[in-house]
């Protein structure tokens, strides 16, 4: 499509006049035409500031409780896309091999509520699953914090302290080219590196990742973790800059 | 309190309390919007949760790099309570809901005490009257051009070019 006909179909496109095929030509134009998704941009501000002109009406407050409980019954719906890592390693659990019970456990071990609910569901797991389902029999969260060149990275590494499978979620890592990847280590006190298995080419800034880690050791063993850039390949051992990690802590103390 | 983006990052975890968080911060936006185009009663709070359910199920969708979250939300609310609208429409059979200048009368009721509305609204009332009620009946009824052309009983070229019109005024008074 040209950048004539998309300029004279976006006040349509916006107002959900376009047809199904319109928009598909439409939004892969936007995808390689910086000036078209330009215009587009000033015409979805125009669309939101029409959304706000009516009068502002509080909702019903028992709308709120009826919303969340609507949530609670659909189950968390979590599909492969959600996820997935961005290539399999050998050392990477895949997610086809989990439950999908003990997936949603994990995942929702930011929430209390939702994590006791899934903590009974965990329960039911079979023992294939039994050293995924120890992080949540004796979880510990260690946060993970940029460096000076990790952006607005963030992260959690949930594990047990006995179990050498655990949990890693970041989120806004800078974006890399392709040639390049982070790369995690799990650190023992005395310094020595281990590889953590998980090499991820972020190809945005702001994407969110959950990685299950399949360590060389007991995490109990470890006392901090951290993700240095590299060659896509990944290293053998740390070459770069460190990116996101963790304080030094005693990994084996659990406190509850 | 959270950004939209960190809220949306745990909503992508599952987070549950993530999304009550979000919608404590656009409930009434997404309600308000929904009681405009469905009218007060069941039906805009049945849209205003289908709306918020949809940002749970589909935040994978979300690409914050295209446009603001605030703005992707507003989309969904407004798709969400048109295509109730439609299903109502099509379950009573009843056309007469389509009044252009209803929507801005059924407004005016609580503008006095909104400033921000306010604002909004002389956004809004400058635009001359038959390109208002184009916008009207496109954005808050979720009619297509051609249906637009029925009602008002004009061609459909000057729908289009009414339509446009329309939005290029908004786009650049926003701009200024
Ligand atoms: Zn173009």
């Amino acid at each position: 499509m040209a950048c004539e006909k998309v300029t004279e179909l976006l006040p349509e496109y916006i107002l959900g006049q376009t047809s199904a095929e319109q928009d598909a030509e439409l939004r892969a134009h936007f995808s390689t035409c910086a000036a078209c998704a330009q215009a587009l941009a000033e015409f979805v501000a125009v669309s939101a500031r029409i959304a706000q002109a009516v009068p502002q009406v509080a909702p019903p407050t028992q709308l709120k409780a009826a919303l969340m409980a609507r949530v609670a019954a659909s189950g968390a719906p979590v599909t492969r896309q959600d996820v997935q890592p961005k290539r399999s390693l050998s050392r990477l659990f895949t997610f086809a091999r989990l439950g999908l019970a003990v997936i949603i456990g994990l995942l929702a071990m930011q929430s209390v509520r939702l994590w006791r609910e899934a903590q009974t569901v965990a329960q039911e797991a079979d023992r294939q699953r039994a050293a995924v389902v120890d992080i949540s029999q004796n979880p510990r969260s260690v946060a993970l914090n940029a460096t000076a060149d990790g952006g607005k990275s963030s992260g959690w590494m949930k594990f047990s302290p006995d179990a050498q499978t655990g949990v890693l979620t970041v989120a806004n890592m800078p974006a890399l080219p392709a040639s390049q990847a982070y790369q995690l280590w799990l650190v023992l006190p005395d310094g020595t590196r281990d590889d953590g298995g998980v090499l991820y080419t972020p190809a945005t800034d702001g994407e969110q990742r959950l990685f299950v880690i399949n360590a060389p050791r007991p995490f109990g063993a470890y006392n901090r973790c951290g993700f240095s850039r590299e060659p896509v390949t990944g290293s053998p051992a740390p070459t770069g800059p460190g990116i996101l990690r963790s304080d030094a802590t005693d990994w084996a103390a659990y406190k509850s | 309190m959270p950004t939209d983006l960190e809220l949306l990052a745990a909503i992508r975890l599952r987070d549950a309390e993530a999304l009550a968080t979000l919608y404590d911060k656009y409930g009434t936006k997404v309600f308000s919007l929904s009681v405009a185009i469905v009218g007060e009663g069941m039906a805009a709070q049945e849209a205003t949760q289908d709306t918020f359910l949809k940002v749970w199920a589909q935040v994978e969708k979300y690409r914050h790099d295209a446009i603001p979250f605030s703005a992707w939300i507003m989309m969904i609310a407004r798709q969400t309570a048109i295509d109730r609208l439609r299903y109502e429409r099509r379950r009573t059979d009843n056309n007469d809901a389509l009044e252009g200048e209803g929507v801005l009368e059924h407004r005016d009721v609580l503008a006095e005490n909104n400033a921000r509305w306010q604002d909004l609204r002389m956004v809004l009332d400058d635009l001359p009257t038959d390109q208002r009620v184009v916008l009207l009946l496109a954005y808050y009824r979720g009619l297509s051009q051609s249906e637009i052309a029925e009602h008002l009983k004009m061609p459909l070229g000057t729908v289009k070019t009414r339509t446009r019109a329309a939005l290029i005024k908004l786009r650049d008074m926003l701009e200024r």
